[in-house]
């Protein structure tokens, strides 16, 4: 793979799994990720794309070791991080951090917002006193909020605000990689798209990199660089982003895009929606993980597993149409 | 403020006439509803849309008289099968809620009780206002259960919220909402918590039973996508009021307040280019509207002029059936 990617992640797995008794016998594994492999290039944005329970959120935690992954391995700037020891590893955290869904879970409501951005600071010694204030208040004029707000506690700001503080806590350390985990879906639409917006121009100005996580293709279409969709644990398609959009291949990815709701009033709604839930992932379908929904399976999908197929040097996808 | 009134020849599922709902924080009245009025004919769905704030869902906790303790209605007629919603005791109510008028909610997960199995919670709607015996509400269920196309709905029906998925959840919030065949369902922000797929799903289910059932449906969301496949008139709330009303296909065609183009605009989409920059409206949804004068949306809007600042419009008809509340138009 690419020796310049700042995040490398290969065949990386991880199964949960599922105890029962007293004795806490393990009856079977819930496969959250199943043999990923990526890598995002310095200042690049990749997006993770699926339906709720596909493991994207797994896949992000994993890659920065807030889970511990079953197999695999993961390394981040040439350091493989998974045989880092505890104090390593925290000085690694410094360069990469996350960016949760729901802003009105992840803030502290004991943690005055200033307090909740300097905390960083505070863990790895980087400032203290007056610097650490002038440091909270430089940060919170970036992610566009006045200064006087690191008095404030979170149940006195807007989803969106909040938002802001979520994003400003997590560049403080001046990352390199930021997973961004489904920052948006929370927010009101008039609200998101500020807050896509401070997402690029904070890209642009301190040269991050983004694990973005998404299950909407509309809302990262224009931030993306590259495109992965993910089904029950295992990436199906992944192309540049001007290429994925272009030209569909997979049939989830496809169903996904259908369902993408459009601003224009029709008659009658024509479009296909697959039905149904993903099946559980602790005893996925056999062959094609996708074939009890696909509208086009075939009997080979449901013995064989596809192999990855590359429809352009930078368009695969696991699916037996294009065999 | 006389609002908008159907001149069809069908009849009106509900009559809202000038609205206001008011709360008392720290002994100050706050208007969270001010003077909103709207109908919807019977077997239609009107969408109430706007930002987080703009008092959408307190409209519908007021039709439905579930407003918190500090939570008057100060004023308005909420007209509904030749009542006054407003104004009847909350006995009567309880036989209208739940029956002849429900509500889904946002958070499927919220809203069911985890400790009560599923069925039984469908069963409890039936039973109440219902006169079956047990055996028939089960009948009921089962068939409901089946017509929201949950796979064995028999196994389903002994099975806790939480061994469901959220689409699921839904799905039995929705057989809830529709087993006693209300003439008016209100949905606040049914989709909003759910992935995109489920999300159309849910979305298909609504439309097929409100085609069924000929329910009329209040639909309560901030997205314009989903509003376009759903309603069939749609209403722009903006910090209390309703600020642009119209038919769906009009309103998308030819949006006219300011604020409800912004809404188009900041919206992601399929189709926009690489690098160009999502339009935001800048600012937020005021606080205290009442600090504002003049039209509230002004410190927002891109075509503010100077008497924007001083006169408040009011909701006038600029096209047949479209109205709008904005200086522009005068």
């Amino acid at each position: 793979m690419n020796n310049k990617a700042l995040v490398n992640v290969e065949n990386l797995k991880k199964y949960f799994p599922i105890e029962s008794g007293v004795f806490s016998r393990i009856k079977g594994y819930v496969k959250a990720v199943d043999d990923v492999s990526l890598s995002i290039g310095s200042g690049e944005i990749v997006g993770m794309v699926g339906e709720s329970g596909c493991g994207k959120t797994t896949l992000g935690r994993t890659i920065l070791r807030l889970i511990k992954p079953t197999s695999g391995n993961i390394t981040f700037n040439g350091t493989s991080i998974l045989s880092l020891d505890k104090a390593n590893m925290r000085e690694m955290r410094k360069h990469m951090q996350i960016i949760f869904q729901n802003p009105y879970s992840s803030l502290n409501p004991r943690l005055t917002v200033g307090d909740a951005i300097g905390e960083g600071l505070k863990i790895h010694r980087l400032a203290n006193g007056k610097t650490r204030i002038s440091k909270v208040k430089d940060i919170l004029d970036r992610v566009g909020l006045p200064y006087t707000y690191a008095e404030k506690y979170p149940h006195e700001m807007s989803g969106g605000q909040r938002q802001r503080v979520a994003i400003a806590r997590a560049i403080i350390l001046n990352p390199q990689f930021v997973v961004c985990d489904e920052p948006v879906s929370a927010l009101d639409v008039s609200i998101q798209s500020q807050i896509l917006n401070l997402l690029i121009d904070l890209k642009e100005e301190l040269k991050l990199s983004y694990l973005f996580i998404s299950h909407d293709l509309s809302v990262v279409e224009y931030i993306l660089d590259r495109v992965m969709v993910m089904y029950l644990g295992k990436i199906v398609e992944s192309a540049t982003s001007e290429e994925l959009y272009k030209n569909l291949k997979h049939p989830y990815t496809i169903a996904l895009m259908n369902a993408v709701p459009v601003a224009e009033p029709t008659d009658k709604r024509d479009k296909i929606i697959i039905s149904g839930d993903p099946p559980s992932p602790v005893n996925p379908p056999e062959g094609c993980r996708f074939h009890p929904r696909c509208p086009q399976v075939m009997d080979i999908c449901r013995k064989v597993f596809p192999e990855t197929i590359s429809i352009s040097p930078s368009h695969f996808v696991n699916c037996h149409l294009f065999d | 403020m006389e609002g908008w009134t159907c001149t069809m020849p069908t009849s009106l599922a509900i009559d809202v006439k000038n609205l206001k709902t008011c709360f008392s924080v720290n002994s100050h009245l706050t208007k969270a509803v001010d003077g909103v009025s709207f109908s919807i004919p019977e077997g239609k769905t009107l969408s109430l849309v706007g930002e987080s704030g703009c008092g959408k869902s307190v409209t519908a906790l007021s039709i439905m008289r579930l407003l918190p303790p500090n939570g008057i209605i100060a004023g308005g007629e909420i007209l509904f099968d030749g009542l006054d919603l407003a104004n009847i005791s909350a006995k009567d109510m309880t036989n209208i809620r739940g029956n002849r008028i429900s509500m889904i909610f946002q958070n499927p997960m919220l809203s069911l009780n985890p400790v009560f199995t599923v069925g039984n919670q469908i069963m409890e709607a039936i039973l109440l206002h219902r006169d079956v015996s047990k055996r028939e509400a089960k009948e009921i269920a089962l068939d409901m259960l089946s017509k929201v196309s949950i796979p064995e709905p028999t196994q389903r029906f002994n099975e806790y919220p939480h061994q469901m998925s959220g689409g699921m959840q839904q799905r039995i919030m929705i057989v809830m909402a529709l087993v006693c065949h209300p003439k008016l369902l209100i949905a606040d922000e049914p989709t909003t918590a759910l992935d995109v797929i489920t999300q159309a799903q849910i979305l298909d289910l609504m439309v097929d039973l409100q085609n069924e059932m000929g329910t009329s449906i209040l639909f309560i969301s901030h997205d314009l996508g989903v509003v376009a496949e759903i309603s069939d008139y749609v209403a722009i709330m903006y910090s209390s009021r309703i600020v642009e009303h119209a038919e769906v296909k009009e309103l998308y065609s030819n949006p006219k307040h300011p604020y409800t183009m912004a809404l188009f605009d900041c919206r992601p989409r399929l189709g926009v280019d690489k690098g160009e920059k999502l339009r935001a409206i800048p600012g937020s949804v005021p606080e205290s509207p009442d600090s504002i004068k003049g039209c509230k949306f002004n410190p927002r809007c891109q075509y503010v002029m100077e008497k924007c600042r001083t006169i408040d419009p009011l909701l006038m008809e600029t096209t047949k059936g479209h109205q709008v509340a904005c200086l522009k138009y005068e």
